[in-house]
């Protein structure tokens, strides 16, 4: 039995590695000649053990319960009834998944191909010799097909006409949310905007936003003078 | 480095959390029943036991660092150290030792030759523990089932630092002792 607290201090902080040279010298000649001195270290060890082997019970007894759900589970049922269900439930949630995948799969070819038939490439601005202009550089490299930097030149811009063209080159690099938001600025003053709307219901299409769609081109196509009324109206009959 | 998913599965395990461990019982547990079955007879029961016992066995490898890394999937290690369990109980069935693999897993064997002389019984230490205030519980669950050092158990527990955790510890420590003490003492009246 551990009768000194001062020894159970005196283990703790062998155990720990915290004993100085002489100290533990000490300790270990005390060990060897002090039967009681040895008897109580082997106690507190045993403690020690005890304490570990509570806790390695403790999880033991979490894996049983785990055990008693599982095989409860299994007994409140006919295995082999669960069984087909769980087959019969797989295949058909199989073939719905596949069913819908393949539906959504072929509905958004076909609109992605209708926005894309229906996408007017802009020519650009033209690009003049007699004259320099801010947006010589986007504009040639739009038009030659270098959208990466014609897009960081036009992020430089604040206008109608950058954030027209940069949602064109987003568009034709795919980004399709970045040009739906730069279309989204430009203002109903601007010579833009018509333009830009119809694009915006193209643009919606692309990313399978149909509801959003139909909106924009019914909004387009209720406007006589809009002058994409005729392709908005077209597109709706399209869809 | 990416870790990979074993990689996380131990993190989480060393930092203290048991649900990894639920998990991955829950996920093989029927597999090494069947395999267990099919490859060394064992009925059920042996075979559940077993997988319990590697599952803690692995518990205990990865809190107390020996493993950190795995060559193989987790999957792999656990079959292999329940393999070991189920070699040892079948040899122990049949009054045969298989020392070999005492080396290789830390594993309970050799405990269960050395606790009959001892003061206080597994029984006692228990009955001593669950009377301990639950935080003292947490504390020596921390330090000598997670193997947390002392830094760890005052972040874990919120302690102003690693001496106070280290003076709860200890605190908490005596306490058991003089539980165990009572309950000896009560043992002896009777």
């Amino acid at each position: 039995m551990l009768r000194e607290e001062t020894n159970i201090t005196l283990f703790e902080k062998y155990r720990n590695n915290e004993l100085t040279e002489t100290e533990l010298n000490s300790f270990e000649t005390r060990i060897a000649s002090d039967n009681l001195f040895k008897e109580e270290f082997e106690v507190y060890k045993s403690i020690e053990e005890g304490i570990q082997n509570h806790f390695r019970v403790e999880l033991k007894k979490e894996l049983k319960n785990i055990d008693d759900r599982l095989d409860s589970k299994s007994n409140n049922n006919n295995p082999l009834s669960i069984k087909k269900i769980i087959i019969w439930t797989a295949s058909a949630a199989a073939i719905l998944i596949v069913s819908l995948l393949a539906i959504q799969n072929y509905s958004s070819i076909n609109y992605q191909e209708l926005a894309s038939n229906s996408w007017e490439k802009e020519p650009g601005l033209p690009v003049k010799m007699s004259s320099k202009s801010d947006f010589d550089k986007p504009m040639n490299a739009y038009k030659l097909g270098d959208y990466l930097l014609a897009e960081s030149l036009l992020k430089k811009f604040d206008s109608d006409t950058a954030a027209f063209y940069l949602a064109n080159t987003q568009y034709e690099l795919n980004k399709y949310s970045e040009a739906l938001d730069n279309l989204s600025l430009i203002e109903e003053d601007s010579r833009y905007y018509q333009n830009a709307q119809y694009k915006k219901a193209l643009i919606l299409l692309r990313l399978d936003n149909t509801t959003g769609c139909r909106e924009v081109l019914k909004e387009i196509s209720e406007q006589s003078n809009h002058q994409y009324s005729q392709e908005a109206l077209s597109l709706l009959n399209k869809m | 480095m990416k870790k990979n998913k074993s990689n996380i599965i131990l993190e989480k395990i060393k930092n203290g959390n048991s649900t990894p461990i639920y998990e991955l019982y829950e996920l093989y547990r029927d597999e090494f029943v069947t395999w267990s079955q099919s490859n060394y007879k064992s009925n059920k029961e042996q075979a559940q036991d077993c997988f319990q016992e590697a599952m803690i066995d692995f518990h205990q490898n990865v809190v107390s660092g020996k493993l950190t890394d795995l060559t193989s999937s987790l999957k792999t290690y656990i079959f292999q150290i329940g393999k070991f369990k189920m070699l040892n109980l079948l040899k122990k069935e049949s009054r045969l030792t298989y020392q070999d693999n005492l080396q290789v897993i830390k594993g309970k064997e050799v405990e269960d030759f050395m606790n009959d002389d001892k003061v206080y019984s597994q029984e006692q230490i228990s009955e001593a523990i669950a009377k301990l205030p639950t935080d003292c519980q947490k504390v020596l669950k921390l330090y000598y089932f997670n193997e947390f050092d002392m830094e760890s158990i005052a972040r874990e527990l919120n302690y102003k630092n690693a001496n106070t955790a280290k003076s709860k510890k200890s605190l908490c420590m005596k306490g058991l002792i003089k539980e165990l003490t009572k309950l000896v003492k009560v043992l002896l009246v009777c």
